[in-house]
């Protein structure tokens, strides 16, 4: 395995910074999630460093999405779910219970399969989880509210529509909504649970070019099914399996070296498209 | 196929007879005199205005108690307690025993508790405050019913903006179960106005216009128990306040699929 386990870092100063010298702003060490008895992850470590896009693939139950959803402790919404191990989002104990979860969250945004915009207006997506946080300065909301709009590529489509219903959108708006939604809180990570797959071909594609230029900007963590996506976008790729019933990291390295030199067996026949 | 569409059948010629006799007998007696006018000689002439003005109060003060306790339970229990969780299901279950007792036990009840311990006497409070103990449990369940209907993408989507627990209640939960609370709504507000025996024990008998909530009030449906068993030659006018009381049932439910429908077509509420 290739994975590193760096001891988790302070903040980097500014992303630039960082993306010239990738410092691990999320880690997992030795992570284990139990649901009810049931074990779905086993052991895992991981790294990601900073300002950089890292895409866990593998097949479907194999812990991806459970992995995920401990970096911004969504787990807690599972009345069963376990988590054991240590994970940290740059000096912060996320498993502690003195973490500030509702923090944790607005620092850590989540992007999710399906489009899940809330049933009001356009604006009110926006203005509802700003104004939870604190940000009630009516001049500040509708500025912040443009430039998520203008980072995802919505303003000109929607700019003259804001008190429309957010479900009158498209499949594909709806999901740049989303992610508007989660960058309107400035956040330093994005965690995406197979953001582009509930998308048309077109959708998908537009939503797939926003992730690369949020890569300035953002972490990125991304769930995917689709190989050639993660190959196209990702600067890491990390594989799970389901071994003995129960999700684990193969293998985890930079994605050319993973693509054109898989370590492990499963990798170079999951990519290959033998397994999975 | 045919003992169903049967079934039907009998159900709507039942309907349609009891409707065709209130007709046939009420509605000669309907008039704009009928309606702002106080009943004279114990009701065989004259209105039912004082009537209808204490029908309003008690439904007033019922609905005004029942619906911040209810929708606070409702949220209690489908936000706070676990599905299976013993508490859960020690409220759920009193409840459903709840929503099973007899009205006059209710009215004995609200007669002793409000009437008496509390000191309301006979008045449209006492039988305003009876009638939300009746429809809390019908309130409740529906509305929790609703708030569980709300899918569970939108919990997760406001968890993950750190949105807190008292807000996606607020701002989103509950506006999203509306369609569901607006039913419990009618549902309830539709029990109490067809109410009679909790009403006879606590906001009493009394036909004057109440000039305050602590007056006794005549609700509709006693108006129609009274005129048709304690008056004789009450029946033409307790027709005519059947008919009324029908056709306001008849026009709650209809506003009420109104708004609904409304509210769903302008997708402020959940698809």
């Amino acid at each position: 395995m290739t994975q590193h386990q760096t001891a988790p870092a302070p903040v980097a100063a500014a992303p630039s910074a960082a993306h010239a010298a990738p410092a691990p702003l999320l880690s997992a060490h030795r992570v284990n999630v139990f649901y009810g008895p049931r074990q779905a992850l086993k052991d895992v470590s991981l790294s990601v460093a900073q300002a950089s896009i890292t895409a866990l693939v593998g097949p479907s139950g194999s812990g991806k999405t459970s992995l995920l959803t401990c970096w911004n402790r969504l787990t807690d919404l599972i009345p069963s779910c376990r988590v054991t191990g240590s994970i940290h989002f740059a000096n912060l104990d996320i498993l502690s219970p003195h973490t500030d979860v509702l923090q944790l969250r607005r620092r850590v945004g989540m992007i999710f399969q399906k489009p899940n915009p809330f049933p009001f207006s356009i604006r009110q997506n926006l203005a509802c989880p700003l104004r939870e946080h604190g940000v009630t300065d009516p001049h500040l909301i509708d500025a912040r509210l443009e430039s998520a709009l203008r980072q995802v590529g919505l303003w000109k489509e929607v700019s003259d529509r804001l008190e429309t219903a957010a479900l009158s959108l498209s499949g594909g708006q709806q999901q740049r909504l989303c992610i508007a939604r989660a960058l309107i809180l400035s956040p330093e990570v994005l965690l995406m649970d197979e953001p582009c797959s509930a998308l048309d071909p077109i959708s998908s594609g537009w939503v797939e070019d926003l992730i690369v230029e949020l890569r300035q900007q953002y972490t990125i963590v991304i769930v995917t099914h689709n190989l050639a996506q993660a190959r196209r976008i990702a600067d890491h790729v990390a594989l799970f399996w389901v071994q003995h019933g129960t999700g684990q990291l193969i293998e985890h390295g930079p994605t050319a070296q993973l693509f054109d030199h898989p370590g492990h067996v499963l990798t170079a026949a999951y990519i290959n498209g033998l397994r999975g | 196929m045919v003992a169903t569409w049967g079934a039907a059948l009998v159900l709507l010629v039942f309907f349609g007879l009891l409707l065709g006799d209130l007709l046939r007998h009420g509605l000669a007696g309907l008039s704009w005199e009928f309606f702002t006018s106080p009943p004279r000689h114990a009701g065989r002439e004259g209105g039912i205005a004082p009537i209808l003005v204490s029908t309003g109060l008690i439904l007033g003060v019922c609905m005004l108690t029942a619906l911040p306790f209810g929708l606070g339970t409702a949220v209690l229990l489908a936000e706070w307690t676990h599905h299976r969780s013993r508490t859960g299901a020690l409220v759920r279950r009193s409840l459903d025993t709840l929503a099973g007792v007899p009205s006059i036990v209710f009215g004995l009840f609200g007669n002793a508790f409000f009437c008496v311990t509390l000191g309301l006497g006979f008045s449209i409070v006492a039988g305003g405050l009876t009638l939300a103990c009746m429809v809390l449990p019908i309130l409740i369940r529906s509305a929790e019913e609703g708030l569980r209907a709300v899918p569970h993408d939108y919990r997760l989507a406001a968890a993950a903006l750190g949105l807190s627990r008292a807000t996606t209640v607020r701002r989103l939960l509950i506006p999203a179960a509306i369609p569901a609370l607006l039913a419990g709504f009618i549902l309830g507000l539709g029990r109490a106005m067809a109410e009679t025996a909790a009403l006879i024990f606590t906001s009493g008998y009394v036909d004057r216009m109440p000039t305050s909530l602590w007056d006794s009030g005549r609700a509709l449906s006693i108006h129609i128990y009274d005129l048709s068993m304690n008056v004789p030659g009450g029946d033409a006018r307790a027709y005519s306040s059947a008919l009324v009381l029908i056709a306001l049932l008849l026009a709650i439910n209809a506003g009420s699929m109104w708004v609904g429908h409304r509210l769903a077509s302008k997708r402020i509420l959940a698809a």
